[in-house]
């Protein structure tokens, strides 16, 4: 926890120190991710639902989604670059010294500037959360957990996706497809979907279980409560296989650097 | 032209090095535009005007490593970051010139290995049409007229670098209004007006809207050409103005 504050203060005093280039890094990354919303409202507005589903549910879905998403390139984006670790051979350092190594190749830097991802999220979440009505009235006790759950999800699934760079090398491309693009395709209701791609956001990259099946039930359209329970199931069950594989990698690890 | 040619083939063979990879993100674009194919046919139903949509979204996801995804600014930051900027500067050509080459080698790469094998995987799996034949070269020109636009956006981006080193906010700003304004994941005519009579107005749509409507054949030949002209001179030359003004704010990194 020591080691995190210390890493958490050297990064935001060298990212703010120039105050121009940290302020227009918010912006853009605001407006980059924020354009996803724009498509999604212009849509919605032209047609009023996709199959059932209003804009101000897919507002929900989708800031519960990318509040963790965003959350995680701030506070992880060393996973998102972790293939450089791996092909420069700097990833021999985070092996001798006696911190935690997933700890270190997370935190190499807190990216505050990712900061307007979160903030997009959170704009987008509190104007759906104010328009919607659920169907049950603890739909607000659970929701803070909805949230939590997507941040320890992004990050499970990007701590997975990382291992791969030990036996890939390069792995860049494996993350654009394993998170980014299920990430883009959680946005929406499962149901758009073939069975077998639903299958795959369920089971293999489990996003659906923070966002669409939790929502089904709140929104009323499903009677299924334990439906409550899949975004706990899904990380239940992620989180061992992510770490074993975190930890078969590191066995796996071999030097590239001199 | 010749130093062109040979930056441009030098250009195409470096990307040529990572073929694997680039066909292993084929599949990721592969699947984005999948995520937009079901979102519209959910919307339209599987009606003509929703493999309308279905062709007019793949034939954008296609050409989205020609008109959108362009090396972050040019290869530019890079070369400020690392300092090589000054072997540039050595060269018997300008900046602007030896980019426009370089990326043309990289496009027209991206073009065989990246999005004819989307095109192709479009065409057979998910129900896009083929352009009437009197559309293809028409499309085609469009589509080279719109890489330039594209080109010109990016190397704003790549000018931007010299001046503040940092590109990641203003390269995040390129994307949000590429995504919004060029009509690549949505056909002009679901833009609200007020935003479409914008679109119109700025050069994004002219990168993509236009070159897909042509291939549909919804968009008059002689307008595109004629809009798409107006903006490669307005860009181009704007692009010899800020190449000029940039390069006195130029600082050597490194030793």
């Amino acid at each position: 926890m020591r080691l995190f504050k210390i890493l958490f203060i050297a990064s935001l005093k060298s990212q703010t120190q120039y105050a121009f280039d940290f302020v227009v890094n918010v912006i853009g990354n605001f407006l980059g991710v924020f354009a996803d919303f724009l498509i999604i409202a212009m849509i919605l507005i032209r047609f009023q639902n996709i199959q059932g589903w209003t804009l101000i549910e897919i507002a929900v879905i989708y800031s519960i989604i990318e509040f963790g998403f965003g959350v995680y390139r701030v506070i992880g984006d060393g996973l998102n670059n972790f293939e450089t670790l791996i092909l420069s051979g700097r990833f021999d350092t985070l092996l001798i010294r006696p911190a935690s190594v997933l700890g270190q190749a997370m935190l190499q830097t807190v990216d505050f500037k990712k900061i307007g991802l979160v903030l997009q999220a959170t704009l987008v979440g509190v104007w759906g959360l104010s328009q919607i009505e659920f169907a049950h009235s603890y739909a607000w006790a659970y929701l803070p957990t909805l949230y939590l759950a997507s941040i320890v999800m992004n990050l499970l699934i990007s701590i997975l996706l990382a291992s791969t760079a030990f036996w890939t090398g390069k792995n860049e491309d494996i993350v654009i497809l394993g998170h980014y693009a299920t990430r883009t395709a959680a946005q929406y209701p499962a149901t758009i979907y073939h069975k077998f791609f639903q299958s795959v956001m369920t089971f293999v990259i489990p996003f659906f279980t923070i966002t669409y099946y939790p929502l089904l039930f709140l929104t009323g359209k499903s009677q299924h409560s334990l439906y409550l329970l899949a975004p706990w199931l899904g990380i239940a069950i992620l989180a061992p296989i992510t770490m074993g594989v975190w930890k078969l990698g590191i066995k796996r690890y071999s030097s590239t650097g001199t | 032209m010749i130093s062109g040619l040979a930056l441009a083939k030098a250009s195409f063979a470096r990307d040529r090095a990572y073929l694997l990879n680039h066909l292993i993100n084929n599949i990721g674009s592969i699947i984005f535009g999948y995520i937009n194919v079901r979102i519209w046919l959910s919307v339209l139903g599987s009606t003509p005007e929703g493999y309308s949509a279905v062709t007019y979204l793949m034939v954008n996801q296609a050409g989205l490593w020609l008109v959108m995804f362009i090396p972050r600014g040019c290869y530019i930051p890079n070369k400020v970051r690392e300092g090589t900027i000054a072997f540039e500067r050595l060269r018997p050509y300008g900046l602007l010139y030896g980019s426009f080459f370089e990326i043309a080698g990289h496009l027209s790469y991206n073009f065989l290995f990246r999005s004819i094998p989307i095109f192709l995987f479009s065409i057979l799996f998910m129900g896009v049409s083929l352009p009437a034949s009197s559309q293809i070269l028409p499309y085609l020109i469009t589509l080279l007229n719109g890489m330039i636009i594209a080109f010109f956006l990016n190397y704003y981006v790549g000018l931007w670098s010299i001046r503040f080193i940092s590109i990641n906010g203003v390269q995040m700003i390129y994307y949000f209004a590429t995504a919004l304004f060029s009509g690549a994941f949505i056909h002009m005519q679901y833009y609200p007006e007020a935003i479409r009579k914008l679109s119109m107005a700025l050069p994004f749509a002219y990168s993509t809207y236009v070159p897909a409507a042509v291939y549909q054949g919804t968009y008059p030949l002689a307008d595109a050409l004629l809009h798409q002209g107006v903006w490669i001179l307005v860009l181009g030359s704007l692009a010899v103005f800020l190449t000029k003004k940039s390069l006195k704010y130029l600082v050597i990194q490194g030793g």
